[in-house]
């Protein structure tokens, strides 16, 4: 919603203004529909750059510039970008490992920002992540029991006897697909997927409802990657659980999301169930991001047109004017390096547009992009658009 | 060309005798690319360093083969003839855009440097040189970006160097190890293209090694599938793409969640995990993990042989045996046709 930044003043009411429609038409107090077991509200990150002798702040990595999303219950919400696009600080945030310069998180409909190390204890147990890096999320000098049953002790959890935990250990290592009388051993007697598997029985040992999965299969070969991928789904299943799941690979989360979000400079650019993003993408990033990944067929790769967009990515501490994206658009018009667009069409009103699917229902729902001149289907990303910037009147009206 | 007949790279360790590639052999026109498709460990990047005579001695040993250029076998020629070859002819590029170019001398001062070791070149002459090879391989404004040091270079644009590094002295042969692994999507998108166009430019023999599929079929006329040291299927890459005949290959393909599919489909696992090279599993490497295996498997150790016409893979079961389980497999994973 707040994506609309300096084009729209009115950004942060918007935001306030869905969530009070979401918790009126479902008549709770304090907003939490119990659709959504996440949700975050113009969410910022802005590390500060020191610099000088003073060390004063001289600038801002914006990392995270005001995302809004919501995780609905039972879900997997994909989060793809390229790396520096802030999706690794976003989940940090949601679990707050970090502290946000701006914004809500919700979960379970309470702002968790305000917890105190107690209240937050309770919150941590319903929230955990799988990180990427299987080598260094392990503490070497730990046993597979000991790493496992560690948010046990923590949370009081698991019986109450050192046999109980153990037992529940053992029954964890099982459910993720590891012998439980490798319980003693240490992380490096395990391969790389062996590994990435004891990090997700850590993960799972509390019962939690939401899993962050941080890039959780990009450090894997192949053919260990698709043993992982079938592992969290296996789980979710099993015991119903959410997943946030961020990766680059836009066709590991093509296969495991529901809903994707595709980040760009620390904005979401565009938001949609799987097939519509797939298959109708409106953002000329995801357009080009999806056109530039080789398709393992080669006749399908020989026929294809591929959009290679030009240059890096932009530095997160002095972002380009206007759209973000409009340095390397193969559509970019005059009018997007001055006017910032928002993710449109705004969630209270997607019930309104055609084809989007579904009533109206909360602030990121449907499919949403932020183009001035999204891609219609069977256009070409490169194809120059005709039409007038997407809602421009209505903004220079408001 | 460039002929590679049953290459041995052993690596003599206190634990045992390495066998990280173990009986390869491929050869390479003008012009073409053959991609080499494998896992970490699987003997991809060693072959290409043999090729290169890059593995440090002891205690890399090459017991047995031969590695054809232009009819001298780079395994007995003296190190100072290697050294000519080297960068001149057969060119590489590494994996790791980061770590592959010197931190404390300007990009361009690493590119001239290459270029005169290599062409009785002047100073100024080999500075014209190296600005040109820059702008030939998209890096805008040369001469002031020579000028820099790799850390002023994106990853992309160190990428972009090192290509043009690798082509300065027009080399028939290009190596490329994993060259767009460490970049993103839209970045490896520019790399490859780079590479196709000064392929076609200068005809250029490419190498290109990578675990990644999809990079394999939008690039390669030749493909060798490699796993535990050995290559076990070798073929035109349509052939290897929608008739793989290794269920090494097939089971690869079917654990790749792919973009142009539904996503509805189970990936296939392969269970466990690839050989250790010093004690490698009875009969077939790929016994243990083979959604295909039978019982002589564990015993019999298939060589490469052909299959189909130009078709080669290391399996004992026949093509009808193969076909048969592929579908067999399909129906359980509900992949469609």
């Amino acid at each position: 919603m707040s994506e609309n930044g300096g084009a729209n003043g009115g950004a942060n009411a918007n935001g306030r203004n869905d969530a009070a429609d979401a918790s009126a038409t479902n008549g709770e107090a304090n907003g939490y529909s119990g659709e959504y077991l996440l949700e975050t509200r113009n969410l910022k990150m802005h590390f500060p750059i020191k610099g000088g002798v003073l060390r004063r702040t001289v600038g801002h990595v914006k990392a995270v510039d005001g995302v809004d999303l919501a995780v609905r219950k039972g879900e997997t919400l994909g989060l793809v970008g390229e790396s520096g696009c802030g999706k690794s600080t976003l989940a940090r945030l949601v679990l707050r490992l970090l502290e946000p310069t701006e914004g809500e998180v919700l979960f379970e409909g309470e702002d968790i920002l305000g917890y105190d190390r107690k209240r937050m204890l309770d919150v941590r147990r319903n929230m955990q992540i799988v990180f990427q890096d299987p080598y260094a999320s392990l503490n070497p000098r730990m046993t597979v029991g000991n790493i496992v049953s560690e948010p046990l002790k923590t949370h009081n959890m698991g019986g109450s006897s050192a046999g109980d935990r153990k037992r529940r250990v053992q029954e964890l290592l099982e459910v993720v697909g590891l012998n439980p009388e490798h319980y003693n051993r240490y992380p490096h007697e395990f391969s790389g997927g062996q590994r990435q598997r004891i990090g997700v029985a850590r993960a799972i040992a509390l019962n939690p409802r939401l899993i962050i999965c941080d890039e959780p299969v990009s450090a894997l070969d192949v053919s260990i990657q698709a043993q992982v991928v079938n592992l969290l789904q296996d789980l979710q299943k099993e015991f119903d659980l959410t997943y946030v799941f961020i990766a680059h690979d836009l066709s590991v989360v093509k296969h495991i999301s529901d809903r994707v979000a595709v980040m760009y400079l620390g904005k979401i650019v565009e938001i949609a169930d799987r097939a519509a993003l797939y298959g109708e993408p409106r953002h000329p990033y995801t357009a080009s991001l999806l056109s530039a990944i080789p398709i393992p067929d080669p006749h399908k790769e020989r026929e294809r047109q591929r959009v290679v967009i030009t240059g890096d990515v932009p530095s997160p501490a002095n972002p380009p004017s206007g759209c973000h994206f409009h340095t390397r658009c193969p559509r970019v018009q005059d009018y997007c390096k001055e006017h910032e667009p928002g993710l449109e069409p705004r969630g209270d009103e997607v019930g309104v547009e055609a084809g989007a699917g579904g009533e109206a229902r909360g602030p990121t729902e449907g499919h949403r992009a932020a183009c001035f001149f999204p891609v219609v289907k069977g256009q070409r990303i490169e194809e120059r658009a005709t039409t007038t910037p997407y809602r421009a009147e209505e903004k220079l009206k408001g | 060309m460039l002929e590679v007949n049953n290459l041995k790279t052993h690596f003599k360790t206190q634990d045992g005798v390495v066998k990280a590639v173990d009986g390869v052999s491929f050869s390479l026109e003008a012009g073409e690319t053959l991609g080499i498709v494998g896992e970490s460990g699987s003997g991809k990047s060693v072959t290409a360093l043999s090729i290169m005579q890059l593995n440090p001695k002891p205690p890399a040993e090459y017991p047995e083969g031969e590695i054809l250029f232009e009819g001298q076998d780079l395994l007995k020629v003296p190190e100072k003839r290697m050294q000519q070859i080297r960068g001149n002819d057969i060119a590489m590029i590494f994996q790791d855009p980061m770590t592959s170019l010197n931190p404390v001398f300007t990009v361009g001062n690493q590119i001239r440097e290459a270029i005169r070791i290599h062409q009785d070149l002047s100073k100024s002459e080999a500075q014209e040189k190296t600005v040109d090879v820059l702008r030939d391989v998209g890096i805008a404004n040369p001469e002031r970006r020579a000028k820099e040091y790799p850390h002023q270079f994106s990853g992309g644009m160190r990428q972009r160097a090192m290509i043009a590094m690798a082509l300065s002295c027009n080399p028939k042969v290009l190596i490329a190890d994993e060259p767009t692994t460490a970049l993103d999507v839209t970045i490896q998108a520019q790399i490859l293209e780079l590479m196709v166009g000064l392929q076609e430019k200068y005809g250029t023999a490419i190498v290109m090694i990578t675990h990644d599929l999809g990079v394999v079929s939008q690039l390669a006329d030749q493909v060798m599938v490699m796993y535990a040291g050995r290559a076990v299927e070798q073929a035109t890459t349509d052939d290897v793409f929608y008739d793989p005949l290794m269920p090494y290959s097939w089971s690869l393909l079917r654990s790749l969640p792919r973009l142009d599919t539904a996503g509805e489909v189970r990936l296939l696992p392969i269970e466990g995990t690839p050989p250790s090279l010093i004690f490698l599993p009875k009969g077939c490497n790929f016994s243990p993990r083979c959604p295909f295996v039978k019982d002589e498997c564990h015993e019999i150790d298939p060589a490469l042989e052909e299959k189909k016409p130009g078709h080669t893979a290391a399996c004992i079961l026949s093509v009808e045996e193969i076909e048969k389980n592929k579908s067999r497999v399909d129906q359980e994973l509900g992949v469609q046709g």
